[in-house]
């Protein structure tokens, strides 16, 4: 009888230590679960862009039209690659840039603005459009970057209280 | 004894599992609910709530223009819930809806045979199905809105794709979106996994980031700047936004795909826009509709 009564026990033991091993594998997959929301986003980082003053390095009389250009350029395609690209009064950032492009090789002292229907809707002077570009380029990085802290700022039941 | 623990056991993992699986939308629940509150407070009473949501407004401007007291449901109208004088010109204009035509053919589209002798049908045997979408595909990881759905079952039965945007497609979204509302539909996002739910919350922070040259968040206008007026127009709120579309805009002088919308939008942020087929786009959407869950479809509808 005490044989029996024994057996039963470290059965029921054995049972009793599956189930606990059975709950807490549940609990464990309920909480990764649980912290999908708090999954981080991949942020993405571009080199020395947050240290460039863009008063400073897109300044076309201080730094030359060239220079300012060939950044705008190198920017701006960082800015593609992120789908990030700013766009003004119908005209991609490239669009701009292109057609500073072809001022130059003409002589031309100015730039067409274009609408979607590639009407003519006012010019700018090549400085200015490079300014433009240039501008464009490096806050469009700079922007996304702060972005990926500041989000949250006005989400409501978040960081946005009122 | 035995059988008690295996039942216990059993119980146990069954009520485990299903709070895993309300437990993926968790976060999206809590942004849903905290954003009901947040524009249940905003239109309480806009004259009493002046220096929290309204800095900017007239005396008159908020006695006179602002309908008073709204409830989440009030909110699928979009702006027309609390527009009073954009409310009497919908109402006018809704007396002889310029989309009667578009639901008729959308219906036609959709009763129409491929080359190959099947029709719409064959895809979406049920036409009510306009608070279903856009869906998290756990085998392609993915997220389908409506149009992509219509398009997949173009290109299965060997026919071209659609433009996302405006003609064949917004008609027939119209008529799904017709069929719905007539059903009397609710908007129905579902998060299921952990891939769905981290969908969604890219879709969220793209809806909360700044973007353009003119440093704009959709937030900025359709949560903070909800309600507020721009020019000679008020604001639409983030509830409730997607539960019309298609809609027919007098701006467009036609009928237009939500993604039609959204472009316009991020290009009037000064940005260049995602493609409506994009990952940004598809996961924007999936965000957005979730945040209408539960609102009354009512669409299509007129918008300005």
């Amino acid at each position: 009888m005490v044989q029996i009564l024994e057996n039963k026990g470290d059965k029921m033991k054995k049972q009793l230590k599956q189930s606990l091993i059975l709950v807490s594998a549940a609990l464990l997959l309920s909480a990764c679960s649980s912290s999908t929301s708090k999954m981080a986003v991949k942020i993405p980082s571009y080199d020395g862009v947050a240290d460039l003053n863009v008063k400073n390095v897109c300044n076309v009389e201080k730094m030359g039209l060239k220079n300012v250009l060939e950044r705008a350029t190198k920017y701006n395609a960082l800015s593609i690659k992120n789908d990030l690209e700013f766009m003004r009064l119908g005209m991609r950032n490239s669009q701009y840039i292109n057609a500073i492009n072809a001022a130059l090789e003409s002589g031309n002292k100015s730039i067409d603005i274009l609408n979607k229907k590639k009407k003519k809707t006012g010019s700018v002077s090549i400085e200015y459009a490079t300014w433009r570009a240039c501008s464009f380029a490096i806050s469009s990085l700079t922007q996304a970057q702060e972005a990926k802290t500041t989000w949250k700022l006005a989400v409501p039941g978040d960081g946005y209280s009122y | 004894m035995l059988l008690n623990i295996v039942k216990t056991t059993t119980l146990l993992i069954l009520t485990t599992c299903i709070l895993n699986a309300e437990n993926f939308n968790a976060q999206a629940e809590k942004d849903r609910i905290a954003l009901i509150d947040y524009f249940e407070a905003k239109f309480d009473d806009p004259l009493k709530n002046r220096n929290t949501f309204f800095p900017y407004s007239t005396d008159d401007e908020l006695n006179n223009s602002y309908v008073t007291g709204l409830k989440h449901q009030d909110f699928a109208k979009g702006n027309y819930a609390f527009n009073k004088d954009g409310k009497a010109q919908y109402e006018e204009i809704k007396e002889m809806p310029p989309y009667e035509d578009d639901i008729e053919a959308g219906e036609e589209l959709y009763n129409k045979k491929f080359s190959n002798g099947n029709t719409f049908a064959s895809c979406f045997p049920n036409t009510q199905i306009a608070g279903d979408y856009p869906k998290f595909i756990e085998e392609k990881q993915e997220v389908l809105t409506l149009g992509i759905a219509i398009n997949n079952c173009l290109v299965k039965n060997n026919e071209k794709k659609w433009k996302m945007k405006k003609g064949n497609m917004a008609r027939l979204q119209a008529y799904f979106a017709y069929e719905s509302m007539e059903a009397n539909k609710d908007v129905a996002i579902q998060i299921n996994s952990k891939e769905a739910a981290a969908a969604y919350e890219r879709g969220k922070e793209y809806y909360y980031t700044q973007r353009g040259y003119l440093k704009l968040s959709c937030a900025s206008c359709h949560i903070q700047g909800a309600g507020q007026r721009v020019r000679n127009e008020k604001l639409s709120q983030l509830l409730g936004q997607t539960t019309h579309f298609p809609v027919f805009r007098l701006k467009w002088s036609g009928l237009g795909t939500l993604e039609r919308r959204m472009v316009g939008c991020i290009k009037d942020e000064g940005q260049v826009p995602p493609s409506a087929e994009s990952k940004y786009m598809k996961e924007l959407l999936y965000f957005m509709s979730y945040m209408s869950n539960g609102m009354k479809i009512d669409g299509p509808d007129i918008r300005k």
